[in-house]
């Protein structure tokens, strides 16, 4: 034992350090599991039991909004705020759509859109962290009968709403009604809003690469997780193209590698033989292809540079090998250009 | 010798301040794990207050029955499905407590048709009461503010015009609850409030695409009787649908397919979502029910895994066409 007053030996020093560590890395532990905890456990506590169900986060907040509203547009109702824990609160079975595309937080507000009290407007304004996050849900819930908006790059409108992209905001404004009075009001408050809140956007180089011919443009969707159905195959840009009475669906995903990009493509194509797709010959001039007769439908991956590319459900095998070729050619284009 | 040489090096004062220190230590840590220290715990309902099952709701004088009518006017479609199952009589008697668990999720418009439509609840209502029913009493556990969505959905104005009493969801009025056979609704706080003293249940809702069960309609339509962080259970989606039919043997569902929300469901938030289809379903069955609606929406029973489930477990049929349904035009 040594002495009281004198320093501590080394090998003693040593072991109280590893001791102290010890209950670091512990206590690290248990803090980084608190945030983990099983939900079932909170719910079921009396306490938090009254809050979730009969408190609305609206409740405890003022009317003061942090957007910015024209003249004659007036909040209708508090502020609300949701996070990652609490979006379903506010969109129920749609909340994982948005989660699984990189969500942050979303703040909405009830609106007037003039004296009649049965016209108001709900503003959703979506923080998804970036341009390409925003875009995936923008472009995944693309309503087909939309007409093209001005309001941003990614805009559009329907009968009784307007959906745009201020990155990385993807926003909402959706009113009571389906007229010309509340269209009008709506674009109104989107200009507003965009002219007090500037932000940087820029272009989404992916959108750029799909080959022009016969392309639909307003068809390229950003697919952010399990796409067509496979776990491992995510952020895959798809576009439809319609050669004359059939369509056909090109896909594309810029990966880290090359390697990368290779990995994936055998993975894709592992998946569609597991579940019950056969090989079939490939007789065109892009290399590496792979083809899969999927229960009558064409399945083609290949991977060029960094890039996975293919196409999806085809009916034709002539038109998926023309779309392959030239999704080829234009990859090479960039690659190239590099 | 060691000892010898600390009895020399210890002195009083040392003594003192090391015995301090120490003490300083302790009362720390104790305070520290007292702070930390909840005396009651995670807080267990005694099992005396928990429901484990709720009554039968059906009449079994009725049999299984299953009526679609086409036609864009509902309180039309609604009087003639319910007259071609022999009229509300047939469910509804003199005395009776009727609920009708509306879809009142979201406080959005009744255009969006994300949730029940008004003009049905009030028409609903005057049958039951026509019928001689003593109360009608309208309820859902939305997933916002429940004022607000009744409110804004059309809803509250519809039912109480129409004589019906809205009861919106409040912390005394849920109780936890065990279905016999479940493995998620255990020990799961239910809103079962509006269900005590009632004899007929009456289920109505819009058939609208679900982005995780791929529809939403007479089954899923009972998850507004959960209460708690509910959204958990959208990780088992289709397990808590089946459950959610074992847990409620309804006196009928309302499937209303007037306008079925066809994409970026549940929530919806344009007109160009919904589609006319123009279809009123009523039935005693509500796995028969939603099979039908499925085809609404593009789809068959197959391609909705809470529908074979729940059939699995003798909730209803999946194969409607047994029912002998009735095909009615409302001109």
């Amino acid at each position: 034992m040594p002495n009281a007053g004198s320093k501590p030996g080394k090998a003693q020093t040593i072991f109280s350090l590893i001791i102290l560590a010890v209950i670091l890395v512990i206590g690290i532990g248990v803090y980084i599991e608190q945030f983990g905890i099983n939900p079932a456990v909170i719910a079921l506590r009396p306490t938090q039991l009254d809050s979730q169900v009969f408190e609305h986060p609206s409740n405890n907040k003022s009317v003061k909004t942090p957007f910015s509203f024209p003249k004659g547009v007036n909040a209708l109702s508090p502020l609300e705020v949701f996070d990652h824990n609490t979006l379903s609160d506010k969109i129920n079975g749609k909340a994982d759509f948005y989660l699984s595309a990189g969500f942050i937080q979303l703040k909405s507000q009830r609106i007037t859109l003039g004296t009649n009290s049965n016209l108001w407007a709900e503003m959703f304004v979506y923080n998804m962290g970036s341009e390409e996050k925003a875009y995936a849900v923008f472009s995944a819930q693309k309503r087909h009968d939309s007409s093209p908006s001005n309001i941003t790059h990614f805009s559009y409108a329907t009968k009784n709403a307007l959906f745009f992209i201020n990155a990385p905001f993807y926003i909402e404004i959706i009113a009571s009604k389906g007229t010309k009075k509340s269209v009008d009001a709506i674009i109104e408050i989107a200009k507003n809003y965009i002219s007090k809140n500037q932000t940087n956007n820029k272009s989404i180089p992916e959108l750029s690469l799909f080959p022009m011919n016969n392309l639909r443009k307003d068809s390229i969707v950003l697919l952010t997780s399990d796409v067509f159905g496979c776990e491992s195959l995510d952020q895959v840009f798809s576009a439809v193209y319609n050669f004359s009475d059939i369509e056909v669906t090109g896909f594309l995903s810029r990966r880290n590698t090359t390697h990368e990009a290779k990995q994936l493509a055998v993975k894709f194509h592992d998946f569609l033989i597991k579940f019950g797709g056969k090989d079939v010959d490939y007789s065109g001039s892009v290399q590496g292809v792979r083809m899969v007769d999927m229960f009558g439908s064409f399945e083609v991956i290949f991977s060029r540079g960094q890039f996975l590319a293919g196409v999806h459900e085809a009916e034709s095998r002539e038109l998926a090998e023309k779309l392959i070729k030239s999704l080829d050619q234009k990859l090479a284009e960039v690659i190239n250009g590099q | 010798m060691d000892n010898d040489l600390n009895h020399k090096e210890i002195n009083r004062r040392n003594f003192m301040t090391r015995s301090a220190k120490a003490g300083l230590s302790i009362i720390a840590a104790c305070s520290l794990g007292y702070g930390f220290y909840d005396p009651t715990g995670p807080a267990k309902y005694k099992k005396n207050q928990e429901i484990t099952h709720f009554p039968d709701y059906s009449v079994n004088a009725a049999g299984d029955q299953f009526c679609v009518v086409n036609g864009k006017e509902r309180i039309k479609t609604i009087q003639l499905a319910l007259k071609a199952l022999g009229g509300i009589e047939t469910f509804i008697k003199k005395g009776d407590k009727v609920l009708l668990k509306v879809n009142a999720a979201f406080a959005s418009p009744a255009i969006l048709s994300a949730t029940t439509n008004p003009e049905l609840v009030g028409e609903i209502t005057r049958l039951c009461f026509k019928a001689g029913a003593s109360s009608v009493v309208v309820a859902d556990n939305p997933i916002n503010d429940p004022a607000i969505c009744f409110t804004l959905t059309g809803i509250t104005q519809a039912a109480e015009s129409a004589g019906a009493r809205v009861v919106l969801p409040k912390k005394k009025f849920f109780k936890p609850t065990t279905i016999q056979g479940a493995e998620l609704i255990v020990d799961w706080p239910v809103f079962y409030k509006p269900l005590q003293n009632i004899n007929k249940v009456i289920g109505i809702t819009p058939v609208k695409d679900h982005h995780r069960s791929g529809a939403s309609m007479t089954m899923k339509n009972w998850y507004g009787l959960l209460g708690g962080r509910r959204n958990i259970f959208h990780q088992d989606i289709n397990n808590i649908i089946k459950e959610l039919a074992m847990m409620i043997k309804p006196t009928l569902v309302v499937l209303d397919g007037t306008t079925t929300m066809i994409t970026n469901g549940p929530t919806g938030g344009s007109i160009s979502d919904l589609k006319e289809t123009n279809c009123m379903i009523v039935s005693t069955d509500q796995v028969a029910a939603d099979a039908f609606g499925a085809t609404l929406l593009g789809k068959t029973w197959r391609d909705l895994p809470f529908i074979s489930k729940a059939q699995a477990k003798e909730v209803g049929t999946a194969n409607y066409k047994t029912l002998k349904p009735g095909m009615i035009s409302s001109g």
